[in-house]
């Protein structure tokens, strides 16, 4: 497919839909939603900090599929999905710690908890992940690289659930206070704001996936018809 | 088929061979071991520095400083494993025999941690007169082993990753460090408890963290090592 004879594409679509949603998301979030009683405006972070976390969480679930496809089907477009979730997974995972961050410095009054087990795996997953994308950018363009990208991708994504469990073993026995919230707003009043958070945050992250995809793509294509030149 | 006149090893038969062959070549360089203690013997000296292991912190530092500086050690012999097949050209020769290479990723992780037991049968007793501190602990014995393990299981495969790629020296450290955050915290948690003479029962769940992720990642790693190595 070349760019010139380029319509209208679904892709286009979900681009359009993703920023209008996430207007509407953000005039929600600003404007509509309530004050929370304890954190006051703080809260409010949560309508962006939540959805990029828990998309983030998806992306990084997509680098494990990704990568656990290629080596078996060794097809790439299965390095394709890998690559580019990996690179939206690092953006919105430091999305996620810096809206944390913020939020955690009025509220807990610090920046940064090493106790909380969320908190410590996000971070470590952040750092594997951006390991990932060194080892991509150092290694040679080409299958030996896709495929100790596709096993780095699958020890990141083990070392999730266990990293999570110690961290929160560390915390179990070294106990913190822990942050009591409420609300005397009906539920819907934030739930709504958060559900169309999320589905502006998936929205974008499925059209930046398949922009990602399409370079991988064309960058595929291109290094295709180098070695073709180099050939002759 | 073609007849063969004597069967060839099979996977165990091939991982001794290979062990032994790991064993040999260390003997005979000692580009490894005497290193990487060396190496740990001036951590401790800089953690000393750093930290001032005299006061009353030492029981709650001492731990963390004993598994940084078998970590950092690690990296010496991580790094050398596979740099040095691929530096001599013996990586292919070694493909090119019919090994299955999980034998092969068996083989180098036993020597792995055989190698980072070496050290700290130096680096241990030595913690352990420089600081005075209570290290001679049966529950010690298994937190090392058991961290060894997750050590060389995960260092050995991103080693034979690092080995291939441009700037393989900072690149190891960078995938590795992270990966281990659950054998660092396990790890040096139950090193505390054993030096404060804890009973058993207290540090059993971190020996139990460590051996989900030995198990994890040996498992995993052993599967998928192959495609690390293939052409």
């Amino acid at each position: 497919m070349s760019l010139s004879d380029r319509r209208f594409s679904t892709i286009d679509i979900v681009g359009v839909a993703a920023f209008a949603v996430m207007l509407i998301a953000l005039y929600l979030a600003i404007v509509e939603s309530p004050s929370e009683r304890v954190q006051g405006i703080h809260q409010k972070i949560f309508y962006v900090h939540v959805p990029s976390a828990l998309v983030a969480y998806v992306s990084i679930g997509v680098v494990a599929v990704g990568s656990g496809m290629y080596l078996w089907k060794r097809t790439h477009k299965w390095d394709r999905l890998a690559i580019a979730s990996a690179e939206l997974g690092v953006i919105l995972t430091t999305l996620t710690l810096v809206t944390g961050s913020l939020w955690g410095r009025p509220v807990w009054g610090a920046w940064w908890n090493w106790s909380d087990a969320r908190l410590v795996t996000t971070l470590v997953m952040w750092l594997v992940y951006v390991a990932y994308l060194m080892l991509r950018s150092l290694g040679e363009r080409g299958p030996a690289t896709s495929r100790a990208a596709a096993v780095l991708g699958l020890l990141g994504f083990v070392n999730v659930p266990i990293t999570y469990f110690s961290v929160y073993l560390w915390t179990f026995l070294h106990p913190l206070p822990t942050l009591q919230s409420s609300t005397d707003r009906p539920e819907s009043a934030i739930l709504v704001p958060f559900l169309v958070g999320m589905a502006a945050f998936t929205l974008l992250y499925v059209y930046l996936m398949a922009m990602r995809m399409r370079l991988e793509e064309s960058q595929h294509e291109l290094d295709d018809l180098r070695a073709a030149r180099e050939m002759l | 088929m073609q007849p063969q006149q004597a069967s060839p090893p099979g996977y165990l038969g091939q991982f001794r061979i290979l062990f032994s062959k790991e064993i040999a070549v260390e003997f005979r360089s000692r580009e490894t071991a005497v290193p990487m203690a060396v190496f740990a013997v001036a951590a401790l000296i800089a953690f000393q520095f750093s930290f001032d292991l005299r006061g009353g912190t030492l029981n709650l530092v001492a731990p963390g400083v004993l598994w940084v500086a078998i970590i950092f050690a690690s990296l010496l012999a991580l790094g050398r494993s596979f740099a040095r097949e691929v530096e001599r050209g013996s990586l292919d020769g070694l493909l090119a025999s019919p090994i299955d290479p999980g034998a092969l990723y068996l083989a180098k992780v036993a020597a792995n941690v055989l190698m980072l037991l070496v050290l700290e049968i130096v680096i241990v007793p030595l913690t352990a007169v420089l600081f005075n501190l209570q290290l001679f602990q049966p529950a010690l014995l298994l937190t090392l082993v058991m961290g060894n393990i997750g050590i060389a299981a995960v260092g050995t495969i991103l080693a034979s990753i690092a080995a291939r790629a441009r700037a393989r020296e900072a690149l190891l450290p960078i995938m590795l460090l992270p990966l281990l955050v659950p054998v660092i915290i396990s790890a040096v948690r139950a090193t505390g408890l054993a030096i404060d003479e804890r009973p058993f029962s207290e540090i059993q769940p971190w020996l139990g963290v460590l051996g989900a992720y030995d198990l994890a990642f040996v498992t995993l790693s052993a599967l998928i090592f192959y495609v690390t190595v293939e052409r």
